[in-house]
């Protein structure tokens, strides 16, 4: 096992481009250490799943450097991969296999036996019942949660997410985000979404892509802005106002001293911060084509 | 390993589970049972069957081929494109197996996959087994030869369908694929005289199934195949991985790929030439040693007594097209040896010195012979010579490499009859024909006609050489006209012939109703009254792929032949005759069939007589000159004796691939035997043919007939159906 904190998958000036058209990435460059849970943020087309390609190997790149657990991507993709596990947008399933076939053939493709390990994925993902009923028959919910399966068997230091919730129902969507956060107990996990309110509730960081540019790496949850969020009156006045104050160099608490000090009467008085949405939007304001 | 078994087994998995799978199964069952019924039909009657039935299912001449053609790609798109469709392709990279391991799976999985489809033939595998008498080794082989040919196809589709993401597209681009290598052979018309003429002569995937369904696979067309699906699996697994590749990167892939593809081509070219040319050892220089391959010789000792056969062919000449003409002359030999059970003793070493000198004391100038086949009876031999490396031009077609050799076959005839009559005691009455195919060739040879009439005449038999018209031929002397061919319309001097038949009521025997003749109101026989003519027998449909063994038979069984059971009867096509006629007070020889210089005959060949004579023309003997095709030999023998009958000269009983059909190997032998004098042998028939026809019962046709077309593609659906069902 890994030890606390250790880097996962580094990539280093990741650049792909695509013959005759303008997309791919430029020099990307970012790191996941284990336990985190990252989400990649972007517009149409700004280059998550050829990042993700590139990340598994699937992609060569033109220049930059991926190590996924210390291993080159280049050098010895095949080992590199065995450390990934991968979900595209849709769950890549046979319609007439069932998921204890798909589960047995992700274990033992790569030398690992069907154990306990198969149980604890059964449980995590919620597929006792479903196990042996061909993926034809399965709705759509289900077959993500088997995708999801799939790519945990083998135990991955890493998760690769892409879009994973996009087609599902508000209840699936629920569900499925509850799957991902008993995954992330387990592997780190890089997460495409274009959901904000899941990258808020599932990850601990998100990088925003635009126009295959890593233009910010964000912490979550986003920290304030600075400025303090008031209502407040005159005493005597009925109508309560709302005002975002800036503190400058006073601390908040003297701010609001300062408040009762002029007679105000205060009943709300917090540090303001910025949603994510706010962030995102903000970092690709009039950049959207 | 494992993760290569793995694949194996999800791939099947999977297919056994997929519709399209089974439906392509049972059309494949369906195809084979419909074709099969055919063959069992037209091969129940009244024709020995003289090779393998399966043959005719996939020895390139039916639409099964086609069929099969148009079905296999389900396979591979099922493996590769729905993949892709099904977007599990990429997760697939993702599971740490490098793309060779991920493509030979799969190639493998699909063979898997083929040899149950296989399966299904085994139930018609085991009618000709129990029904007919083809030897299981010959089915065994006939099998693997359809079961190759699947798998390089199915290995082209693996190549064609791996970056492919549409089925639609990729199941019509399989099948065209698969298709053209069907019609490659094609191809090789337009091409010139080249290494790569042969490379792709050695492609031709129906030669390949032609010759595997009749019982024999080269060793040179498995390097080849074999070679190829390695090629093709190589090149699948480099398509796979250079898909990953960026473009700036790609070129640099396809230059590697595309070099090491050449270099595998070459080298399987070289196996292929290596094993292709076994050796016959000749050492042209001093003309002594002689070093047959082990295989032959071993043939041969399994015949240890004294008839024997010696191949004088040498080695040396490097001449790819001779060297394919002498494995077809080898072949031709290898399969006299092995089929006559007249006894055969070893090789004489030496025979080519002897048999050269003789035929220089015969008058046939050595300079251009390059080898021939002496059959040797004790003291007496049969020199069957080839000669000419002109014609060795035309021999890179097997068709024409057959008729070069029956050529000399109707040549030797020709001379070695008149010779051998001059010499025996008993009284013969014999017509000597060199079919009339073959007068393209032996017009460009140096034995042109002028030349044999020369020989002729030259050997004291030929006195005078006059030639006669039609009106001249004394019918009187024949007891018997055989037509094996009636298809051509007759022409003028046919026409004259037939009228004087008729006439003097001569007995004869007309077959007719071959392939592509409808005996209608245009049939040329009915409009000279044919079918009114007492003492004709006429032969309704005896098949279309054998001539002669059926005529032969017949006329062994006809009561008007009784008296000439054992001697051998054949007519073969007539042709106008103009003049020349011999008066010889030992042997009376007739130069009775003559070909025109008539640009339509000679068209079949497109031979322009308007222009100057072909570049392999020789001298002056080689004009197109009207050629002796057929000759009447009568000699008188000893007061008393009986005369016999013979009329010997159509190539096709002597031809490679007919050689071995029980008449007609019976015919042939019987002319060796004649012309070595060896009379007391005429009648000796050799070892019975065998037969291969199917005997099979009305009740047992009918459960056969529809176990092929519907129990066995029923089977599968419904299994199919059943396994959805229980789960």
């Amino acid at each position: 096992m890994a030890q606390e904190g250790q880097t996962i998958i580094e990539a280093h000036g990741l650049t792909r481009s695509y013959r005759g058209s303008g997309r791919g990435i430029r020099n990307l460059s970012f790191e996941v250490k284990e336990g985190e849970t990252v989400a990649l943020l972007g517009l149409n087309g700004a280059g998550k799943s050829t990042t993700f390609k590139c990340l598994t190997g699937l992609l060569s790149l033109d220049a930059g450097h991926v190590n996924v657990c210390g291993i080159s991507l280049e050098e010895d993709r095949l080992e590199a991969s065995r450390s990934l596990g991968y979900l595209p947008e849709q769950a890549p399933l046979h319609p007439d296999l069932t998921p204890r076939e798909h589960l047995a053939f992700e274990c033992r493709v790569r030398n690992r036996k069907l154990g306990e390990q198969f149980d604890e994925i059964v449980e995590i993902c919620e597929l006792k019942e479903i196990l042996d009923r061909p993926v034809r028959e399965l709705s759509r919910g289900f077959r993500q949660r088997v995708g999801l399966a799939n790519s945990l068997a083998h135990e991955p230091r890493l998760l690769l997410l892409d879009e994973p919730t996009a087609s599902l129902d508000p209840h699936q969507v629920e569900q499925f985000r509850q799957l991902i956060a008993r995954a992330s107990k387990k592997s780190a996990i890089i997460l495409s979404t274009h959901i904000l309110a899941e990258v808020e509730a599932l990850c601990g960081r998100c990088l925003i892509l635009h126009e295959g540019e890593l233009i910010e790496s964000l912490p979550l949850p986003v920290e304030s802005s600075g400025k303090i969020e008031v209502e407040w009156r005159e005493k005597g006045e009925a109508i309560w106002r709302k005002e975002l104050l800036d503190a400058g160099k006073q601390t908040p608490e003297a701010l609001l001293s300062d408040l009762i000090q002029q007679g105000k009467e205060v009943r709300h008085f917090t540090p303001h911060t910025l949603s994510l949405e706010d962030h995102f939007l903000k970092a690709t304001q009039g950049k959207a084509k | 390993m494992n993760a290569l078994f793995h694949t194996f087994w999800r791939e099947w998995v999977r297919s056994r589970r997929s519709g399209l799978w089974n439906l392509g199964g049972a059309l494949f069952s369906l195809v084979q049972g419909f074709f099969f019924l055919l063959v069992l039909g037209s091969m129940s009657g009244a024709q020995p069957m003289p090779i393998s039935p399966l043959k005719w299912m996939w020895g390139g001449d039916i639409m099964f081929l086609f069929l099969f053609a148009l079905i296999l790609p389900v396979l591979p798109i099922k493996a590769f494109a729905e993949e892709r469709q099904l977007q599990t392709w990429d997760p697939l990279l993702c599971t740490g197996q490098s793309s060779l391991s991920l493509a030979t799976s799969k190639v493998l999985a699909l063979y898997f996959q083929w040899s149950l489809w296989f399966l299904c033939l085994i139930p018609h595998a085991l009618v000709v087994l129990i029904f007919g008498s083809t030897p299981l080794a010959h089915i065994l082989m006939a099998g693997l030869g359809l079961w190759l040919c699947g798998c390089f196809w199915l290995s082209l589709g693996s190549l064609v369908c791996s970056r492919q993401s549409s089925t639609i597209l990729a199941y019509a681009s399989t099948s065209v694929a698969c298709l053209l290598t069907l019609l490659f052979p094609f191809g090789r018309l337009i091409l010139p005289d080249s290494f790569y003429r042969i490379l792709f002569n050695s492609l031709d995937i129906r030669a390949f199934l032609d010759r595997s369904s009749d019982g024999r696979i080269l060793l040179f067309d498995l390097v080849l195949l074999l070679g190829l699906i390695a090629l093709l699996l190589w090149w699948t697994a480099c398509r796979l991985e250079n898909e990953r590749q960026a473009w700036s990167k790609r070129w640099k892939g396809l230059l590697w790929q595309g070099s090491v593809s050449l270099l595998s081509l070459f080298l399987i070219y070289s196996l292929l030439v290596i094993f292709h040319h076994r050796p016959v050892q000749w050492s042209a220089p001093t003309h002594t040693s002689h070093e047959f391959s082990k295989e032959f010789q071993e043939t041969l000792k399994n015949y240890p007594e004294d008839l024997s056969f010696t191949v004088a062919l040498p080695k040396n000449l490097s001449i790819p097209t001779y060297q394919h003409g002498r494995s077809l002359i080898l072949n031709f030999v290898e399969r006299v040896a092995a089929t006559t059970s007249t006894p055969i003793s070893t090789l004489d070493p030496d025979v080519d010195l002897r048999a050269m000198e003789r035929l220089q004391q015969e008058g046939v100038t050595s300079k251009n012979k390059i080898g021939f086949v002496v059959v040797r009876r004790g003291e007496k031999e049969l020199v069957l010579s080839y000669n000419q490396w002109i014609s060795l031009a035309t021999m890179t077609v097997d068709s024409k490499a057959h008729r070069y050799i029956r050529a000399f076959h109707g040549e030797t005839l020709l001379t070695r009859a008149v010779n051998a009559l001059s010499r025996t005691e008993r009284a013969v009455r014999g017509l000597v024909i060199a079919g009339h195919r073959e007068v393209d060739l032996l017009q460009s040879s140096p034995i042109g006609g002028s030349a044999i009439a020369e020989m002729l005449q030259q050997t004291g038999i030929l006195l005078e050489y006059r030639r006669p018209g039609v009106d001249e031929i004394d019918l009187d002397r024949y007891d018997l006209v055989f037509f094996p061919d009636s298809r051509d319309k007759p022409g003028r001097a046919r026409r004259e012939l037939i009228q004087g038949i008729f006439e003097k009521k001569i007995p004869t025997l007309l077959i007719r109703s071959a392939i592509g003749y409808a005996p209608d109101k245009d049939d040329p026989w009915k409009i000279y009254g044919v079918d009114a003519q007492p003492h004709t027998l006429v032969q309704e449909a005896y098949g279309h792929y054998d001539p002669f063994t059926a005529p032969i038979t017949s006329i062994s069984n006809h009561t008007a032949m009784r008296p000439l059971q054992g001697q051998v009867i054949l007519f073969d096509r007539c042709r106008p005759l103009k003049e020349g006629a011999p008066i010889d007070p030992r042997l009376v020889s007739s130069p009775l069939l003559r070909v025109d210089a008539n640009p339509a005959i000679w068209g079949e060949w497109e031979v322009d007589f308007s222009k100057a004579r072909r570049r392999y023309a020789y001298d002056a003997n080689d004009l197109p000159s009207p050629f002796l095709t057929a000759l009447a030999v009568e000699h008188r023998g000893k007061e008393g004796a009986i005369p016999s009958l013979l009329v010997v000269g159509s190539r096709a009983p002597f031809e490679n691939r007919m050689f071995y059909l029980g008449a007609n190997r019976r015919f042939a032998f019987q002319c060796f035997n004649w012309l070595l004098e060896d009379s007391d042998r005429i009648s000796l028939p050799p070892r019975p043919p065998s037969d291969h026809r199917f005997r099979i019962s009305t009740g047992w046709y009918g459960p056969i007939r529809w176990s092929c077309l519907l129990f066995a593609p029923l089977l599968l659906l419904i299994s199919w159906w059943w396994s959805r069902l229980r789960r």
